[in-house]
């Protein structure tokens, strides 16, 4: 409650012009906003173009954001829709362009994770969320990653919460026999 | 392929009902194996989870405002220079129809009197009389026999008849007027408005 509290007041003071406390909204944010993008698009460019195409709209659209939902919810709605967006948008090129994997391999090179053991830890998991439909991953991501309870997730998608359970349980099923395959 | 329990993803999904929930809880206690393989799942569920805490190069964070910033005051050019895009043409166009409807209008007055000298310099006599005095009754106008230097007081300036021209017009029409102050503003307006149609038409042919 608190933590809404602040943001709403953070929300005013840039409504009423202080840009200050956008910077202070992004701080508090990106790391977020950042970690939905990369686990919904598994890989590192992807995830930056994403993350700051977000802020940008976040900055743009503060002034219409009307106090109904919790910030962070609201976030949460622009950065999935975008992500989604994102992956249809990959996938359109790559029909167009005839893109193959090899190249994905090369791009994905650059990466703010340092540690190589984390590194093929992500990609492991990224694998497996790959074979996921994009909406199953979605849910998978902010039920599991993000820690959302279904009503949150519920208030981010438009989806029934009864919906929301039977796609976690499909995208679950499918992640654990993956990921138990590689182990 | 490892196979799961349907139950225990089902359970962890939240898809059991109530009563469902409760048996499977129950079952649990009394199931080692079930309860083993509960734990199984949680634990490969934990290890996916723990990629959040992958330690992440804050230099990138660090930068990733200032980027955002750059990113908008370049956005805000292209926004500024977008609304620039529709507001130059449009005062372009405002200013062009604005000069094209002025020099139309300068052209007009131009022509019009350029066509009215023409037909002050081309009134035909009888024409005018047969055509047009007789269509006047001058009800306002007292007949006098008096000098007539008055009448060319209130021809309008732009006519440029002479006073003998006016004073044959007159004539013609066998009429004297007194106090020809009198003939109203409308009169005078029509008696000048027919004039000038009869000679145009005749200097357009």
């Amino acid at each position: 409650m608190m933590e809404k509290e602040n943001d709403f007041e953070l929300v005013e003071k840039f409504v009423s012009g202080d840009e200050t406390a956008f910077n202070l909204l992004v701080r508090k944010y990106q790391k977020k906003i950042y970690w939905h993008a990369r686990q919904m698009l598994g890989d590192h460019l992807d995830a930056d173009e994403v993350t700051q195409e977000v802020l940008i709209v976040l900055y743009n659209k503060l002034k219409t954001f009307s106090y109904k939902s919790s910030l962070y919810t609201w976030i949460y709605k622009i950065v999935t829709t975008r992500s989604l967006n994102h992956i249809r948008k990959k996938k359109l090129k790559k029909l167009i362009t005839f893109e193959n994997d090899d190249e994905k391999e090369f791009v994905s090179h650059q990466d703010i994770i340092e540690d190589i053991t984390n590194r093929e830890k992500i990609d492991m998991v990224n694998k497996a969320l790959d074979k996921l439909p994009p909406k199953q991953r979605q849910i998978f991501v902010l039920r599991n990653f993000d820690q959302l309870t279904y009503e949150e997730i519920s208030e981010i998608t438009g989806k029934s919460v009864g919906g929301l359970k039977a796609n976690y349980f499909h995208a679950l099923k499918k992640v654990m026999e993956l990921v138990n395959e590689k182990i | 392929m490892k196979k799961y329990d349907d139950e225990i993803l089902k359970y962890l999904s939240g898809l059991m009902s109530p009563g469902e929930k409760n048996n499977f809880e129950e079952k649990l206690l009394n199931d080692p194996s079930l309860k083993e393989e509960l734990e199984k799942v949680n634990s490969t569920l934990a290890n996916i989870n723990s990629i959040k805490d992958i330690e992440l190069n804050e230099i990138y964070f660090n930068n990733l405002l200032p980027k955002v910033r750059n990113n908008l005051a370049g956005y805000k050019r292209r926004k500024l220079l977008k609304e620039y895009a529709l507001i130059v043409p449009a005062v372009i166009i405002i200013l062009f129809t604005s000069y094209t409807i002025f020099m139309d209008l300068k052209s007009e007055i131009d022509y019009s009197t350029s066509i009215a000298g023409e037909v002050v310099n081309n009134i035909d006599d009888d024409e005018l009389a047969n055509n047009l005095l007789n269509d006047y009754s001058f009800e306002s106008v007292i007949p006098y026999q008096s000098s007539r230097n008055n009448l060319d007081i209130y021809i309008p300036e732009n006519l440029n008849l002479s006073l003998s021209n006016v004073s044959h017009y007159v004539d013609f029409a066998k009429i004297d007027y007194s106090q020809v102050e009198n003939i109203s503003g409308p009169e005078l307006e029509r008696l000048y408005n027919n004039l000038s149609m009869i000679n145009f038409e005749k200097v357009s042919k």
